[in-house]
């Protein structure tokens, strides 16, 4: 199916198999893959509306690895991912692009996989799998027939031992990773735009200010030595979590992760070095040339609250009222009523994640393509008047009782997906960032509790102008000039 | 060879594995085998007809609290007639109200079902779509028989509905990807919708509100419509909600059958895309249609289809000139082409070809070895799997079966084809089925900086 007004979801990350939308609260609402319920007695006909519950077993090994076992009989499938607490902010300043690069290493051989090895084993027993690189994780997941679990345990914990990587590897990952970036962004319309952009101009920081997918010179200058040193510092068992989540057995599975993972030795303590960002005050602005698009298009972003604060519940609350669903603000005003553009994208961590699955500062971003028959001016002017009605007037009961009810639902979305993509996730970085994977069961808690007062709070002081940071995109052949 | 590896007591003792076999220097540890695999059992379905014609089918699905709401209609770009692209512009407009509600009415009350609306058009299908908190079910059957049935198509909405279609199409054409694609379309569809991927430019300008209007009339009905509801829901409140909603539906036409005849011929198209630093390629043929039999699937999983395939492993795995190479057949209804993708750097297009050739010509004269069949039977039946594991995988897979035909047993038989597939069902198919002889190849790149690499490959191909 065509669809009308399709900007697909950015992937940073080995391969599009899977489409991995893990999408608390504000998600494309196309995306529908959801857990079935085919061997379960669901013969009851009532409707269950209560809230939706996920089994978690959660203990760390004596090596430091933390494990992460939720039961789902659902569909023969388990789901296994290894989040390894190492982002492409943390890469070395002269190997920009580092950490995604090394992502691709992860499959090129170890210990007892040669290369493609990981990748047929995982096919050729019926599973899938990708990886990615986000600001502060690298993961590795596969679904796989749930009779195959322990195979893929063990195969997880023989590339956490150790890799096996040859020149010859290194080049052909080094070609096939600047294939990705020119196919996603050096030959794309609107490639990168906003996400690699609005990073770069917003922060102040390098390690929140670079370029993610790396410069073609330093991804070229990677050698076998980066690799092994990146390997020895971040991919040890007590800087990651492994997620076991499906159709399993947890004292069987607990068995397997002792004898595979158990054995090997941990690393030195990870030093991650400081990434924190300073209150933006005033607001920042650039231009794109980007030759390739036929329309304009603009990006902006302000910086969010930190995380978990009571700030925080209402930007996320925000985020929704603003720009999810043709119901929002941003979208009655932009798209509605004044016809600029077709479709907004925005999100928290957009949209390379989500509200939960990121350690640090963040941005909220969003992105339009709007007709070469409007201004610029014309269209920043109606989104400073609409933030300006939310900062002025706030929001009713009821704009965030819907709010709660989209959030509610999304969240169902990411629990309850098939394939567990979205399950493992939330998993994985509440255990990495937070040591608190159970925190699952009770993530609606703190937006039960935000008020109209506390959202028109939070937009007077992250909606500022002087918190913003936005780009126009601008063909290189303006209107009338073909 | 570079060797990162822990030591640790437990990888010394491997060697002591294996003590049969003639042991290499470094002996390595077999994976654990496999247990025995477990059932997988299909939902259960549920289907019956309206006196009108409209279909339905329902599932319960699913363990949280959500239900999907879909109707499929049989109108899509086949029925635009000279009109292309008139049925997105008719789905776009159902959007702006519906039932005498007004559009930000309809988005109010789809987020308080907390669900979405989207209506999608394809080449022989137009997607209605709603998924929603499961106690609203019913509510989204009564919006979804407004926005069919019911549109209120403003005129105060139509010039910027359409020109947020000319805009989208502009996007469109400057993806290379999408370039690519839609020549390929015109060169296997002559003659047809399916080959008219985009308006010409300056046609939508040229459509009405008259023309929408008389779209919808003419094509909208019971007898092309088929509900499918899947997830958890209140089965008695959601049945008696269709037919209240959608009973009294007038039945309107049956689908179209425009066959679109075999009458390709195989092209080179070259289109230039000046200092790109990648060619983007579509290589392919039409291909008979869809059956039931997996033996074309099977071939194509194992040439290009999945990440362990011959072609990916070669021009990526081994030769690093593509990102995500890979093949997979375009299927409508009534006809169906093979196409090979590859986004290639500029100076890898010749031999990205030449490399993509070899392996259809290996496929089509070398059985494959029992472990890339073996492989392959597994790989096809745990993505059947997962590619059922949501309400919405469901959802499209019946309405696969249904467009096609492929019967109500094909579900419940495919594991036990897959099953049967042999080394020489891959090798009958490829040589029946994809004989480059018969290809077009589109090349959208650099075409002055590529043309010598595709020099060789001329006496392969018809001249432009």
């Amino acid at each position: 199916m065509k669809s009308a007004n399709s900007f697909k979801r950015q992937a940073m990350g080995l391969f599009v198999t899977l489409m991995a939308t893990t999408c608390l609260v504000a998600c494309s609402p196309s995306v529908d893959t959801h857990v079935s319920e085919t061997s379960k007695a669901s013969e009851s006909t009532s409707v269950k509306t209560s809230a939706f519950s996920v089994p978690v077993e959660y203990y760390t090994l004596d090596n430091g690895l933390k494990v992460v076992v939720s039961e789902d009989h659902t569909v023969p499938t388990t789901t296994i991912a290894v989040y390894y607490n190492i982002g492409f902010r943390i890469e070395p300043r002269d190997r920009t692009g580092f950490a995604h690069l090394f992502e691709h290493m992860m499959f090129q051989g170890s210990e007892n996989l040669g290369k493609a090895e990981f990748i047929g084993l995982v096919n050729s027993n019926g599973g899938v799998l990708n990886g990615s690189t986000r600001f502060d994780f690298t993961n590795y997941f596969e679904v796989v027939p749930s009779h195959t679990t322990e195979t893929f345990i063990w195969a997880e914990a023989d590339r956490m031992r150790g890799l096996d990587i040859t020149q010859e590897n290194l080049t052909n990952q080094q070609g096939v990773v600047k294939n990705e970036v020119k196919v996603n962004v050096l030959n794309q319309p609107y490639g990168g735009f906003p996400w690699l952009d609005l990073p770069q101009l917003a922060n102040e920081n390098w390690h929140n200010a670079h370029n993610f997918y790396g410069e073609l010179s330093d991804l070229d200058a990677a050698t076998l030595e980066d690799v092994d040193s990146f390997f020895d510092q971040f991919y040890a068992p007590n800087n990651a979590v492994v997620v076991i989540a499906g159709d399993v057995d947890p004292a069987q599975t607990k068995e397997w992760v002792e004898k595979y993972f158990g054995t090997i030795p941990a690393g030195p303590p990870v030093q991650l070095p400081d990434i924190s960002e300073n209150r933006q005050d005033g607001e920042k602005r650039s231009e794109k040339i980007d030759k390739l698009a036929p329309q304009p298009a603009l990006g902006w972003a302000y910086h969010v609250p930190e995380k978990w604060s009571p700030e925080w519940y209402a930007m996320t609350m925000l985020d929704i009222i603003l720009a999810n669903g043709k119901d929002s603000r941003l979208y009655q005003k932009l798209v509605q009523e004044k016809g600029y553009g077709s479709s907004i994208n925005a999100g928290i961590n957009w949209p390379l994640g989500n509200a939960l699955n990121y350690n640090g500062p963040m941005l909220w971003s969003a992105f339009m393509v709007y007709g070469n028959e409007h201004s610029a001016d014309d269209v920043i002017a109606d989104i400073d008047a609409v933030v300006a009605d939310l900062q002025t007037n706030g929001v009713d009961q009821a704009e965030l009782d819907r709010a709660m009810t989209k959030m509610r639902s999304g969240l169902y979305d990411t629990l309850g997906d098939g394939n567990r993509i979205g399950l493992v996730d939330t998993l994985a970085t509440l255990a990495l960032f937070e040591d608190n994977p159970q925190k699952i069961n009770s993530l609606m808690d703190g937006f039960d509790v935000v008020t109209p007062e506390l959202i028109q709070k939070t937009a007077q002081e992250y909606l500022r102008t002087t918190n913003r940071s936005l780009i126009t995109l601008k063909p290189a052949q303006s209107k009338g000039d073909k | 060879m570079k060797h990162i590896l822990k030591t640790t007591l437990s990888s010394l003792a491997i060697g002591v594995l294996s003590s049969s076999v003639a042991i290499p220097a470094f002996a390595k540890e077999a994976p654990p085998a496999p247990a025995t695999p477990r059932n997988f059992k299909l939902p259960k379905v549920s289907n019956y007809t309206l006196s009108n014609g409209v279909k339905v089918t329902l599932v319960p699905y699913g363990r949280v609290p959500k239900a999907t709401v879909r109707a499929v209609v049989d109108v899509g770009n086949i029925n635009d007639g000279d009109m292309t692209w008139i049925s997105d512009l008719t789905a776009a407009m159902m959007e702006e109200g519906a039932g005498g509600k007004s559009a930000a009415e309809l988005a109010v009350g789809v987020s308080e079902m907390g669900g979405s609306l989207n209506i999608g058009v394809g080449l022989n299908q137009t997607f209605a779509v709603m998924d929603v908190l499961a106690d609203s079910a019913p509510d989204a059957v009564s919006m979804l028989a407004d926005v069919l049935q019911r549109p209120n198509l403003p005129e105060s909405e139509f010039k910027r509905v359409r020109d947020g279609l000319i805009r989208n199409v502009s996007v469109g054409k400057s993806r290379p990807q999408s370039i690519a694609d839609s020549k390929f379309a015109e060169a296997l569809y002559p003659d047809h919708p399916y080959g008219r991927s985009f308006p010409e430019d300056g046609a939508l300008e040229t459509y009405t509100l008259n023309d929408v209007s008389a779209f919808h009339a003419a094509n909208f009905g019971g007898a092309r419509t088929h509900i499918y509801v899947v997830g958890k829901f209140d089965a008695d409140k959601v049945k008696s909600a269709i037919k209240e909603q959608f009973g009294s539906w007038d039945a309107g036409p049956q689908p179209l059958d425009l066959p679109s005849n075999l009458n390709e011929q195989r092209q080179l198209i070259l289109i230039d895309r000046p200092g790109a630093p990648q060619s983007t390629l579509r290589l392919g043929k039409r291909v008979p249609v869809m059956d039931g039999s997996v033996e074309l699937d099977a071939m194509n999983t194992l040439l290009g289809g999945y990440f362990s395939s011959r072609i990916t492993r070669n021009i990526r795995e081994d030769k690093g000139y593509s990102y995500s190479p890979g093949s997979s057949f375009r299927t409508r209804f009534g006809a169906r082409n093979w196409q090979q993708n590859a986004d290639v750097s500029a100076e890898s297009t010749g031999p990205s070809i030449k490399e993509i050739l070899k392996e259809i010509d290996l496929m089509r004269s070398e059985p494959p070895s029992e472990k890339e069949v073996d492989g392959i039977k597994n790989y096809m039946n745990g993505i059947f799997v997962i590619q059922l594991a949501s309400r919405g995988g469901v959802a499209n897979q019946l309405a696969r079966v249904n467009l096609h035909g492929l019967g109500t047993d094909y579900l419940e038989n495919y594991v036990g084809k897959v099953q049967g597939l042999t080394a020489a069902d891959f090798t009958a198919a490829a040589k029946k089925h994809l004989n480059p002889d018969d290809m077009t190849l589109v090349v959208v790149g650099p075409i002055d900086d590529v043309r010598a690499q595709l020099e060789p490959l001329k006496d392969r191909f018809a001249a432009e």
